[in-house]
């Protein structure tokens, strides 16, 4: 009993700590494993070993992450996805909606295959590129832009960290989970592209019809074609591991192998934009959701939790969307998503629901409620920032006043495809 | 929500790769030549009416180049 009251409050601190942005995130993790760790031991809840255990058992997803952001970081550096955007954007005419629309499907595709902030830092330099070129104002699709990127960031395993989580810990495919996700990313792109298009009918049209050659973007075209060939091998592999079974993580790691080797970028340069704070971050949260699991405080909550569903089975799915939603929207989302795992375990072995379709629930949530605040997401932080050099601030208000209706659609949305899934 | 930090320095790399293929341009060093006002100098560097004429000088000099071909 009392180290169920230890580890909460620990757990609620940690909580408190991320929500505020005292320290950062991974030394608040480090902090927050370190203590779990401790009294653990000293309560005999867990051996040394059984902490190795927390962090080898995920081992896949670790390897996956960082292989990932090699491959990312080698291909941003390739020139790939500045030639895609140029190629995209090149002789469109002068229509500002249409230009918009293409803007926004390209931030899709993007954060697709990188992680949101990369995603973000490409579009968002691009977009500021072509405003100074243009002599207009492009501030307003700047903070779009930014909610695309969570509606991207959903399509893909390999989209975003907690899609990774969430495919490691219910052995979900790559195809599968592109098969569930693309349908709901494309509806919400097509619906958002909608709503942003009504808002610009007034916009005055482009100056000028862009004339760029997307080679200008390309320092080297052998490394840009290597770096490409390599990306699609790994992405047929990752297509291919349903059946090969060969790990996605060892594919992810051989992949960024093969960038590191054939990307003629000297390899210390990609291991030191690696972000790593990430990687101490994920870890750690292993440890301190593996701890509680074993003492037994996740269990607690999710039989109150259980309870509750037992009676209205149905809500469960949506009440996981919205809970996750609602979290991300202040938290960050890969905390959120470790912590739910267990609890949703727990939750769908009890009440006997589908496993699975908690498993996407938690996706939604967590991909999309990033769009509710300003801090909600690291690619919403980075374009207020952008428009914070500009002079233009974002309140709270006004993003709420402006932009919390796209989040609002979404999240609706996606409730509704999850029951979708339920049904079929 | 997440963290970003580290990004400016990274965003401030892709977006000068970018702005060139968006709008060429090149970086020169113009060092100060003898017997003129360093601040008067140094304010070039922000004065459209002289980046005007540089831009016009480079239209000359490189058509001056390609006759000379």
């Amino acid at each position: 009993m009392m180290i169920t009251i230890i580890f909460s409050i620990i757990f609620a601190l940690i909580l408190i700590l991320l929500v505020t942005g005292s320290y950062h995130r991974s030394v608040v993790a480090m902090l927050g494993a370190l203590l779990i760790i401790a009294f653990g031991l000293e309560y005999g809840v867990f051996g040394t070993q059984d902490v190795v255990g927390f962090v080898f058992d995920n081992a896949d997803t670790i390897a996956l992450v960082i292989g990932s952001m090699i491959l990312c970081e080698a291909l941003g550096r390739s020139g790939l996805f500045q030639f895609v955007g140029l190629s995209l954007i090149s002789n469109i005419g002068k229509s500002i909606r249409w230009f918009a629309a293409i803007m926004l499907l390209l931030t899709v595709f993007l954060s697709a295959f990188l992680n949101n902030i990369t995603a973000m830092l490409i579009i968002g330099a691009l977009t500021l590129s072509l405003e100074k070129r243009l002599e207009m104002d492009f501030s307003e699709l700047i903070i779009y832009e930014a909610i695309f990127t969570n509606i991207g960031g959903l399509m893909l395993m390999i989209s975003s960290i907690p899609n990774l989580i969430v495919a490691g810990e219910f052995n979900i495919g790559f195809s599968r989970f592109a098969v569930v996700c693309i349908p709901l990313s494309l509806i919400l792109t097509v619906v958002s592209i909608y709503m942003v298009m009504r808002r610009m009918k007034t916009a005055a049209p482009l100056k000028e019809n862009l004339e760029i050659d997307p080679w200008s973007a390309v320092k080297d075209k052998k490394v840009f074609y290597r770096a490409s060939l390599i990306f699609i091998l790994v992405m047929i592999f990752f297509v291919l591991n349903d059946i090969l079974h060969i790990g996605l993580g060892l594919i992810a790691i051989a992949g960024a192998t093969a960038m590191l080797i054939l990307s003629g970028e000297e390899p210390e340069s990609i291991f030191r934009d690696i972000d790593w704070g990430t990687i101490f971050f994920l870890v750690s949260f292993f440890i301190i959701v593996g701890g509680m699991e074993q003492s037994g405080v996740l269990e607690v909550f999710a039989q109150d939790v259980s309870a509750v569903f037992l009676l209205f089975p149905a809500l469960a799915y949506l009440f996981t969307i919205l809970v996750c939603g609602a979290a991300s929207a202040f938290i960050d989302n890969i905390p959120i998503t470790i912590t739910l795992i267990p609890i949703i375990k727990y939750i769908s072995g009890k009440v006997g629901l589908s496993i699975e379709t908690l498993a996407w629930s938690m996706v939604f949530g967590a991909n999309l409620g990033g769009n509710f605040t300003p801090i909600g997401s690291p690619s919403i932080i980075i374009a207020t920032g952008m428009l914070k050099r500009k002079g233009k601030n974002i309140s709270f208000y006004e993003w709420f006043r402006k932009y919390a209706v796209f989040p609002c659609v979404h999240l609706l949305l996606a409730g509704l495809y999850t029951i979708l899934l339920v049904v079929i | 929500m997440s963290n970003s930090s580290g990004v400016p320095e990274k965003f401030e790399e892709i977006r000068s790769e970018i702005e060139k293929a968006v709008i060429p341009h090149i970086t020169v060093k113009i060092v100060m030549p003898e017997g003129v006002n360093k601040e008067e100098f140094l304010k070039l560097e922000e004065d459209e009416e002289f980046l005007q004429a540089l831009g016009d000088f480079t239209k000359k000099w490189l058509k001056k180049r390609q006759d000379r071909k």
